[in-house]
């Protein structure tokens, strides 16, 4: 258009329209002609279509109307999510109605109705306990981040030299992929070379098992729960090297969002409680805990969300041993280690609910300013 | 009392002392294990699996020569690229415009807004099942597309969510007033409230450049091929069942943290708006 900026837009330039029957009609003969008539490779032919389409696309929405304009600015994302994310649901949904495994995937599908839920919470002898370890991961790690987020944000909030550098370096670990913290601190934690037994040496402690499903002595030798909780709970070093490596990743967001909301806060509460002769705890308990509850809300929210779709970290360290496997992990054995696709599909269901589930009460608890 | 400021300056100096010790602390426990990848890169191999701490050793360049030279890491690199760049335009383009209409219109309404919430809500694995037989059935497994499409599934939709706030936060006078001046929507919308929005579209353009970057679960699963691996992927396939290979895992580590190391020190205060925008608004 040669149009540079705003004060250069003048009088809207008169467009000769073209009525959009006309435009639509031509639009299609244009596909269809170039499906049927075009002798290319498909990909070839796809390609064109869309070239064409998204040309007639850009024609329509810089002539459209208002009205026009707010249902043509939705149709690509509309097109795309329908394709990538909506026809896949529905698959996932069909085939886990149906008996679909790699032996008659090119065949019959024969409808069993809700026998793949049954049976995987019947019968499959991993469900439960991924399902416990799955939970669990989500409470113990948000705790922890939790904790440690808030004394680091109290720490540094203050003025001091370097805090640019100190928010920089807490960006990075959010930022690296996970596969690389996984790897990483699978060499950091190794029994006989991992930098973390090295260094207890030096201090006399013996090394320590990080990587396996040893019991965690501290827990086993509580008196009458501790092999229960070794049995049931996961109470062994594996599953602790989980939590520590997704701490250890996702602090550093839960610092940034806590120090954000302490920097937001009104100072006159502050101000107040130190005229009224407050000591530093309970400033902290009576005034800075209760103002931060809406961003701790938040990241309550925002890290069980994130939980709930661990995967690489437990995929690095253990792969899918049975110990440590979560059911996002099973998921993947299920579907793509056993080939059954059906009950694989139950699954992904039931992990799709669990964390829309998880989703919504933490929202209502967390209060309306979260969306 | 005249003793009483010198006293509580003191005081605070030793405060002080503590905290800037816990800081310190605080970053050699997230920045060391960076430095030690680093260091492992460059470090012989039988100083990478020695039982004793190892700290001073001749560098060497060995293993970025084994990913390079004997694996075909440069074409992984070229593989990651094109996906995440890819993504990066669709999601955008179908992203900024789909953003601008929930922002101005409401465009969708109430459904579209929660299909969009759902699926940045639930786990992209819930997914991993349907599209590897989808993309077996159309012949995709092991090509790019496949990767493309599966992380279009939740990069999408995190685009419109981001860019939606920040459209939110321009003013609608502004399209109305450029639309009284003679604009029709989409002049106003180019020229007006896109320039505003450059901050957001930066942000949301550099974020879903490196989550792509990063994406491993769909690239371990529907792109285990030569022509199809990216970096993530191939660093994964160090570890086999029988040995783990750590000099080539840390060069291959380095090679992925290294550019979004460099995104994330020099815009810096993008990303961090970003992370933070689905939470504080």
């Amino acid at each position: 258009m040669g149009v540079t900026g705003p004060a250069s837009i003048g009088p809207r330039p008169r467009v000769r329209r073209f009525p959009p029957g006309i435009t639509l009609a031509i639009g299609l003969a244009g596909l269809f002609g170039i499906w049927f008539m075009v002798p290319l490779e498909i990909a070839a032919r796809l390609g064109l279509m869309l070239v064409l389409a998204a040309g007639f696309y850009a024609y329509w929405l810089n002539r459209a109307t208002d009205r026009a304009v707010k249902n043509l600015l939705l149709i690509p994302s509309i097109t795309i999510m329908f394709g990538v994310t909506l026809t896949p649901l529905l698959y996932l949904l069909y085939i886990s109605f149906h008996r679909v495994t790699m032996l008659n995937f090119n065949g019959e599908w024969p409808f069993v109705g809700l026998t793949n839920y049954i049976r995987l919470v019947t019968e499959d002898p991993l469900f439960y306990p991924n399902l416990v370890r799955s939970l669990q991961l989500l409470v113990f790690a948000i705790a922890l981040q939790l904790v440690i987020g808030l004394l680091l944000a109290l720490l540094c909030n203050r003025e001091f030299r370097g805090r640019s550098l100190v928010s920089t370096i807490l960006l990075l670990p959010i930022m690296t992929n996970t596969i690389v913290v996984g790897l990483l601190w699978k060499y950091m934690l190794d029994y006989q070379t991992g930098l973390v037994n090295l260094l207890l040496s030096y201090v006399n402690v013996p090394a320590q098992p990080w990587l396996t499903n040893q019991p965690l002595p501290l827990i086993q030798g509580i008196p009458v729960i501790g092999g229960w909780l070794v049995s049931n709970f996961n109470a062994n070093y594996g599953f602790l090297s989980i939590i520590w490596t997704n701490t250890w990743q996702w602090t550093p967001f839960v610092f940034l969002l806590l120090m954000a909301g302490l920097r937001s806060l009104s100072q006159e509460p502050f101000e107040a409680a130190r005229v009224d002769g407050a000591n530093g705890w309970q400033t902290f308990w009576f005034i800075t805990l209760p103002m931060l509850k809406p961003v701790i809300g938040v990241v309550l929210l925002l890290r069980a969300v994130d939980l709930m779709k661990s995967f690489g970290l437990i995929w690095t360290l253990f792969g899918n041993a049975p110990f440590t496997r979560i059911l996002n992990i099973h998921i993947h054995t299920l579907g793509l280690g056993s080939q059954n696709y059906s009950m694989a599909a139950a699954l992904s269901i039931i992990v799709g609910m669990l964390s829309i589930g998880i989703f919504l009460i933490l929202r209502r608890t967390s209060g309306p300013q979260v969306h | 009392m005249a003793t009483s400021p010198k006293l509580r300056k003191r005081r605070i100096d030793s405060v002080s002392v503590f905290v800037g010790m816990a800081i310190v602390a605080v970053l050699l426990v997230w920045a060391f294990p960076f430095i030690w990848m680093l260091l492992g890169s460059v470090k012989p191999a039988r100083d990478i699996i020695s039982d004793q701490l190892v700290i001073f050793f001749s560098p060497t360049l060995e293993h970025y020569r084994e990913i390079f030279t004997r694996q075909p890491f440069s074409r992984f690199l070229l593989n990651s690229l094109i996906v995440a760049s890819s993504v990066t335009v669709v999601t955008l383009t179908a992203g900024l415009l789909a953003a601008y209409g929930m922002s101005r219109f409401s465009a969708g309404g109430r459904w579209f807004e929660l299909w969009v919430l759902a699926t940045r809500m639930v786990p992209p694995v819930v997914l991993l099942i349907p599209l590897f037989l989808i993309f077996r059935v159309l012949g995709l497994i092991n090509t790019l597309w496949a990767l493309i499409i599966a992380d279009t599934t939740f990069l999408l939709s995190f685009v419109i969510w981001t860019m939606r706030s920040f459209f939110d936060e321009v003013p609608t006078s502004l399209d109305e007033a450029a639309m009284i001046d003679g604009a029709s929507r989409m002049q106003a919308f180019r020229y007006v409230v896109l320039p505003i929005a450059v901050p957001g579209i930066v942000t949301s353009t550099i974020l879903t450049f490196i989550f792509a970057w990063n994406e491993y679960l769909f690239a371990i699963v529907y792109a285990t091929g030569t022509t199809s691996k990216t970096l993530p992927a191939a660093a994964a396939d160090f570890i086999t069942g029988y040995a783990i290979n750590w000099g080539p895992i840390f060069a291959s580590g380095t090679v992925i943290v290294l550019p979004v190391f460099l995104l994330s020190i020099v815009l810096q205060r993008y990303i961090t708006r970003g992370l933070m925008l689905g939470a504080i608004k």
